[in-house]
């Protein structure tokens, strides 16, 4: 899905070199499932000096920030996630041809299949959430994994936290 | 599920009506014991039964099944024995279609013919002691009970065995703790049947006759149970599996003068509802 | 195993008529432990009668109502099926059961098996049959000569002709590769049905155990998905814009009852796998999901959190008279009722802790049957008397398929290659 061409992958390469920082993230972008964001639910910004492509996949996960949290057993879009929200929305308006898939997912807490419909919930909230921002329907899908794609997997409140989530994924018509 | 209710609730009153009448000169622990029944029963007979019972449950001496040529799928990947499955990696889903077994036609049965479900039969004196029982707090529990039920010296006077034979007065103490020492030599050998639909199949009564050493002389369901078990499979396995326990648990020690009184057990019954809980 | 259940009766029956000197005697108390059976190799071949009584033996010592005695003991030496043993040297070993078995090649290249099944005490033949069959087929012989064995003993259908399909976990937590499985009910002859590049889920069989329907996210859209067993062909069920899962067949066949998302909110519904007619069952805003058939079809038991946590909930089979059943501690779900009806197994969750548990279907007599922690996903033996179920080791260690007597007792795990969760119990094939 995030794929870099060679070109790319040295640009980000001399960025990595400035940007210590990086580094560690460019790496993980090698294992599909997206690496938990640093801790923070709405991280700030980062730096625009990265060397990512405006508009790309990487741009909206880096730069706008891709993942929302939830409490347990629900679904309702948290206030302080609404910003982060609102910024999806309109870095979607920016670049109108991308269509995202937001995936839901929750903690192991509950039953496969109950994981399953509450995750589609979850995908369901933020989705109408970008909706009301102005983002058109037809661009926002929805998928659910239940608990099965956890980011982490011990047993306490500091990983079920991260695993309930919704990510929102790049799909199609970004830039790249 | 409708008809669950008014089956539970003709149970009991069966029950209760027939241990009222039965024993009447104890009605006060008897209401109390048919009371815990009628309990247990109408919780126990709430389970539906709509599952089928084996319909066919009549002994044939041999049946013959053959099975096909043709292999189902489960015989497709060679068989592996537990150990060597961690190293399985068959990542090729199963792609012939194996017919399923087809039922053939029966053959002659071969030797020896198979005795009808019934037991009655003459037990030789056991050429070897039967296998002294582990110890274990329950059967301590029934060594004491012997004890106090069975005592070694007998006492010389003939009457109360007379009495018991009446039934009447001190003798139904007397017969009550010989009943009592039956069912705690019995009880360690019973394995009790473990389930059916509907848990009444599972109650059976055998005619019980001893010698005077204890050992069985003969051993026969009653007409009652002989029927049931002869068209329902549950039935039949728990009659079987109260004969195993007679056999396995004989002799039975119990008090020589009083041999007059447990010379024919009639009914001993096998009732697992209890444990069933 | 031996479960001493002390306390002696309370009821004793009374010399009661005059006329015939009877005592009557009420035995309500027992100790429930395993019959003790002798299986000796079965003669014959040497080899496949030590396959087949191996594999009888492993059958009904799994059960833990059969307890195969070491052979090392044997006092007596079978070599010919058509005589009557010696039962007293079987007593003096304690069986109370014997099996005696032999295999032929016949001269057509086919396996001929067959046993006898005797009562030691009894001094009787419980049990005579005879199979023939492929060479390559003797496992299932000997599966059938187990289901006899323990039909013939305790009155119910055996279980041991079945088969296993499962979810085939590898690889780390965060990118589990979950692959469609099949086995059989021993663990024996598991093969993969789908080859990993997409997540598979909750698979079932159908009540002749030729077909599966399961949840697949292959294309990267969950739906549910019909495999063929025999033809190997996967299809997917329905043509619906958003996530179907869940799925469970009807006692025909004829049906599949599941869930359908639509806008974040999750219905049962019922599809005619004939017509591919859909009838929407549930229509409330909570979570309505995990259906599964009555046996006879006509109501169907399903999981909601419609009244604030997730609850089992039971309805008619068009969708009427819906109420819910389970009123104890945490929360229920994932309800499966029993092949003979008369109780529906369930996953409880406390807190973090789940737990198989059994109620009767208007949820009395509720009962927790296994103790692993992490268990959920029940699914029936065709008899109604054994259960298997995931058990998660935590931790991101994957799972197990464990099994457990409706009684509680006999947990014991299944012995699957590497991780595996999410069992689906076959109908006895056939």
């Amino acid at each position: 899905m995030i794929r870099f061409s060679s070109s790319l992958k040295f640009s980000a390469l001399s960025a990595a070199l400035v940007l210590g920082a990086c580094t560690h993230k460019q790496e993980a972008v090698t294992t599909p499932p997206p690496p938990p964001p640093v801790a923070a639910p709405a991280p700030a910004p980062a730096p625009v000096a990265s060397g990512i492509l405006p508009g790309s996949a990487e741009d909206l996960r880096v730069n706008v920030g891709d993942t929302v949290h939830f409490t347990l057993d629900q679904y309702n879009v948290e206030e302080s996630d609404k910003a982060l929200l609102g910024r999806q929305a309109a870095w979607l308006q920016k670049y109108p041809s991308v269509r995202v898939t937001i995936e839901g997912h929750a903690d192991e807490r509950g039953t496969r299949e109950y994981n399953l419909a509450l995750g589609a919930r979850r995908a369901n909230a933020v989705k109408e959430y970008l909706v009301s921002q102005g983002v058109s329907t037809g661009r926002v899908e929805t998928v659910s994994y239940g608990k099965e794609r956890p980011i982490c997997t011990t047993s306490d409140e500091g990983c079920w936290s991260q695993n309930r989530r919704g990510v929102t994924i790049v799909t199609g018509g970004a830039n790249s | 599920m409708s008809s669950s209710p008014t089956r539970a609730k003709a149970a009991a009153v069966y029950r209760r009506s027939q241990a009222t009448t039965e024993q009447g000169s104890c009605y006060g622990v008897v209401l109390a014991a048919a009371f815990h029944i009628l309990i247990f029963s109408a919780a126990l007979l709430t389970f539906q039964r709509n599952f089928d019972t084996p319909e066919d449950s009549n002994v044939v001496p041999v049946d013959l099944v053959t099975i096909a040529d043709v292999t189902n799928v489960a015989a497709q990947a060679p068989p592996a024995p537990a150990q060597q499955m961690e190293k399985m990696d068959i990542p090729v889903p199963a792609n012939e279609p194996p017919p399923d077994p087809v039922m053939q036609e029966v053959e002659p049965a071969p030797e020896p013919p198979m005795p009808k479900f019934e037991i009655q039969k003459e037990v030789k004196k056991p050429v070897e002691k039967p296998a002294p029982p582990k110890k274990n707090p329950a059967q301590d529990f029934a060594a004491l009970l012997n004890k106090l039920t069975a005592p070694e010296k007998p006492v010389k006077n003939a009457k109360p065995a007379e009495r018991a034979i009446q039934g009447i007065g001190s003798g139904n103490a007397m017969t009550a703790n010989i009943a009592d020492a039956l069912k705690s030599q019995i009880y360690r050998c019973w394995s009790p049947p473990v389930g059916a639909p509907d848990a009444r199949d599972l109650v059976v009564d055998y005619a019980l006759r001893l010698n005077q050493d204890g050992t069985v002389a003969t051993l026969q369901l009653t007409p009652g149970t002989q029927v049931m078990a002869a068209s329902n499979a549950y039935t039949r396995a728990a009659a079987e599996a109260a004969s195993r326990a007679i056999y396995q648990c004989q002799p039975y020690r119990l008090p020589a003068d009083r041999y007059n009184v447990w010379r024919e057990i009639n009914p001993l019954r096998f009732d697992p509802r209890q444990m069933m809980q | 195993m031996k479960k001493l259940l002390a306390l002696l009766a309370l009821l004793t029956a009374f010399a009661a008529q005059p006329a015939v000197a009877q005592l009557r005697v009420d035995v309500t108390q027992g100790v429930a432990q395993p019959l003790p059976i002798a299986i000796p190799d079965f003669v014959g071949d040497p080899q496949a009668g030590a396959n087949i009584a191996g594999v009888v033996r492993a059958d009904l010592e799994r059960s833990g109502l059969f307890r195969p005695l070491d052979q090392k003991g044997f006092v007596e030496r079978v070599t010919n099926i058509n005589t009557v043993p010696n039962f007293g040297s079987w007593r003096s070993i304690t069986a109370q059961g014997l099996v005696t078995g032999q295999v032929t090649q016949q001269p057509d290249g086919r396996l001929r098996v067959d046993f006898r099944l005797w009562d030691v005490y009894g001094e009787s033949q419980m049990l005579g049959l005879q199979f023939f069959t492929t060479p390559e087929n003797w496992r299932r012989i000997a599966h059938m000569v187990s289901d006899a064995i323990y039909e013939r003993i305790t009155g119910e259908k055996g279980y041991f002709d079945t088969r296993i399909v499962f979810i085939s976990e590898t690889g780390p937590a965060i990118k589990r590769v979950k692959r469609l499985a099949i086995m059989d009910q021993d663990g024996a002859n598991p093969i993969f049905l789908t080859n990993g590049s997409y997540m598979v889920l909750t698979p079932r069989f159908n009540p002749t155990a030729q077909m599966i329907a399961y949840m697949s996210y292959i294309s990267a859209k969950p739906r549910v998905y019909l495999f063929d067993i025999e033809t190997g062909k996967q299809e997917m069920l329905g043509s619906f814009p958003n996530m179907t899962f869940s799925p469970r067949f009807s006692p025909h066949g004829n049906r599949v009852a599941l869930t359908l998302e639509n806008g974040g909110n999750s219905d049962v519904y019922v599809m005619d796998l004939r017509s591919r007619a859909i009838q929407r069952l549930t229509s409330d805003p909570g979570i309505d999901t995990a259906p599964s058939f009555s046996p006879d079809g006509r109501q169907i038991a399903f999981e909601s959190d419609r009244g604030g946590s997730q609850q089992i909930y039971v309805m008619n089979a068009d969708g009427s008279g819906q109420r819910r059943v389970s009123f104890g501690a945490g929360n229920n779900g994932t309800p499966v009722w029993s092949p003979r009806g008369d109780l529906l197994a369930f996953t409880k969750q406390q807190g973090s802790r789940f737990t198989i548990g059994v109620m009767r279907p208007d949820g009395s007599g509720e009962r927790l049957i296994s103790s692993g922690g992490r268990d959920e996903g029940p699914t029936w033996a065709p008899n109604g008397r054994v259960l298997m179920y995931s058990r998660g080791l935590g931790g991101g260690a994957g799972s197990q398929i464990w099994s457990v007597d409706v009684t509680g007792r006999n947990e014991r795990r299944v012995l699957t290659p590497g991780s595996a969760s999410d069992p689906a119990w076959s109908p006895l094939i056939q």
